[in-house]
């Protein structure tokens, strides 16, 4: 077990360059993740994150290896099938939202399985690293990996302040948006694209199943703190990164520990914590504005 | 002879599933059950650090005193931070799966089940399993087996005395409650029967593959069916075919079973789906 302060000093650059990726991982979706809040669409993205795995043994079985980039592009595929046939499904009249989003999950994570019990049988690759993004593992992340991971994880920090205003007011009031003349359709579409982007790359870091916890937490815990959009997506990052680099510290010192459920534990230790203290909207600051007014009153 | 009693414990499994799935999916609660799938691991595998064997009925408990707990978890943050009910559930079934597999990892080595497992389902080690063989001459399956027939029966009486209740509470709650009928109590006991089912499917078809069990027969019967009774048979019905036609096929092309019946139940709502509106766009 290595010390907090080997591990933060970056000596070792392995750990270095896991660092890089995980942090552009937990920046990018934590900020896209703030649309899946205010859109309420939290399940969707737990929905997709599911859908992409049998993306990723697809490109095993086209390919032979384990190449990131054809990894990505086969995700990013089946992840907006998925969020097409969400929508499709749950047009019905007799087919709930909920219903949809756990039969599509079903649907692609079932494929999945049945795709990696075929990889496991006959391609002979036990060790083809396939199970790494169940649960994540960093430690595991090659300088290809993190070279794609970057460079996607760019585009969607690029997308999202680009586009920030038409985002923010398509979130917030779709009507109003297409009253004042922006592409609604295209905006969403766009912001659909990014949040499949961003479970592509993040399923590296922290698995499908946990998937949805960094896209979801930190925007939930920093809507606590804030009412305005620019500083919830500012905490929602810090939250994120911190979690992060905890995370990925404590898979590194509890040996063979995936890293998913580490970051996710600190995610939640912020989001449990934001409810209790967070000014206002918290459950001590406002018991104790109750029990002031009671004096007073 | 071996596949005999996959096919009766993936029937079992999915027939509970299907039954607890209905009210679940007619009461919009279809994510609830993911959030207690995914809730119970840690439930199981702290129970088995702490009593040191796999003692089922202790499992069961344990997971049902998670799934509780998940389910309080999730009630009280959306209370306190006014969160909608999903954000809640994703904030709170991400923590207790994630404590529940860094356990796992952690005792590794101690603890007797393998998160691919857990993941995947491994009903293919089913014929594997000790048996229940009474005077050494008839031979009554796995022991896992007769654990779903009990959660089977219990799920089937419950379905079966309250036939009528479930149903008014179902399509309108309000009236439900005017009548003076225990709402609470019928949720709650929803509530404990879907995590003992998610308990005894979770050696066998795995903590994710649950949610498709639970959740695409009932769905699939809901589009076709107009009454309440007849939901429940063709739901039933249409586990128990894609559990034949799943094993076969994965049989066929050797690869996961767990996975197969699911992709199968995802086909057949699929081929329903797509059926129903086409003729439904053909009539008009």
């Amino acid at each position: 077990m290595s010390s907090f302060s080997e591990f933060i000093s970056l000596e070792d650059p392995t750990v270095k360059l896991v660092l890089v990726g995980v942090l552009m991982i937990s920046i990018s979706s934590a900020l896209i993740g703030n649309y899946a809040f205010l859109r309420k669409r939290a399940m969707i993205g737990d929905a997709v994150a599911h859908s992409v795995f049998p993306g990723v043994c697809l490109s095993f079985i086209v390919n032979g290896e384990k190449n990131p980039l054809m990894i990505l592009a086969y995700s990013i595929i089946t992840g907006l099938i998925a969020m097409f046939l969400i929508d499709v499904v749950s047009k019905h009249k007799r087919v709930k939202t909920e219903s949809a989003i756990g039969i599509v999950l079903s649907l692609f994570f079932g494929l999945g399985i049945v795709m990696l019990s075929y990889i496991q049988g006959n391609m002979g690759s036990q060790q083809s690293g396939l199970g790494h993004f169940f649960f994540g593992q960093a430690a595991s992340l090659s300088e290809q990996d993190i070279d794609v991971i970057s460079i996607v994880s760019l585009v969607i920090i690029v997308g999202v302040v680009i586009f920030y205003r038409g985002f923010k007011t398509v979130s917030f009031d779709r009507s109003y948006a297409s009253a004042r003349g922006y592409k609604v359709v295209l905006l969403e579409s766009l912001i659909s694209i990014l949040t499949v982007m961003a479970i592509a790359i993040g399923i590296n870091a922290v698995g499908i199943v946990l998937m949805a916890a960094l896209l979801l937490t930190p925007a939930s815990s920093a809507r606590l703190w804030t009412s305005s959009l620019s500083m919830m997506m500012l905490l929602g990052v810090m939250f994120s990164v911190i979690s992060t680099v905890m995370g990925t510290y404590m898979s590194y010192a509890v040996d063979k520990s995936p890293t998913g459920p580490w970051i996710v534990v600190f995610l939640s230790v912020i989001a449990l914590g934001s409810i209790l203290i967070a000014p206002k909207k918290g459950v001590i600051p406002r018991w104790l504005s109750n029990a002031k007014n009671k004096k007073h009153g | 002879m071996g596949d005999i009693w996959i096919l009766l414990l993936s029937s079992i499994i999915a027939i509970s599933c299907s039954l607890i799935g209905l009210i679940l999916v007619l009461k919009r609660m279809a994510m609830l059950s993911d959030a207690i799938s995914h809730s119970v691991l840690p439930g199981i595998v702290i129970s088995y650090l702490i009593i040191g064997e796999m003692d089922y009925s202790f499992f069961t408990l344990a997971a049902i005193a998670t799934a509780i707990v998940s389910t309080l978890l999730i009630e009280g943050v959306s209370r306190l931070a006014n969160y909608r009910k999903d954000i809640s559930m994703g904030i709170v079934y991400t923590l207790l799966f994630s404590i529940g597999v860094i356990l796992l990892t952690k005792h590794q080595d101690t603890v007797p089940i393998q998160s691919d497992h857990v993941i995947q389902g491994n009903l293919e080690m089913v014929p594997l399993e000790p048996m229940w063989i009474i005077n050494d001459a008839y031979l009554l399956g796995p022991y896992s087996m007769w654990n779903g027939i009990i959660n089977l029966v219990l799920v089937a009486l419950f379905v079966g005395i309250f036939a009528k209740q479930i149903k008014i509470w179902c399509f309108d709650s309000g009236y439900a409650s005017s009548l003076g009928m225990n709402t609470k109590l019928l949720s709650l006991i929803l509530m404990v029967l879907t995590s003992f089912t998610v308990v005894s499917s979770f050696s066998s078809i795995g903590a994710i593959l649950v949610i498709g069990f639970i959740v695409i027969p009932p769905s699939t019967a809901i589009i076709v069916s107009n009454t309440f009774k007849s939901a429940i048979w063709i739901s039933c019905s249409i586990s128990v075919v894609s559990c034949v036609l799943g094993l076969y096929a994965a049989k066929f092309f050797d690869v996961s079973i767990a996975g197969m019946i699911c992709l199968v139940m995802s086909l057949i709502f699929m081929a329903v789906f797509v059926f129903t509106k086409y003729s439904r766009l053909a009539r008009s």
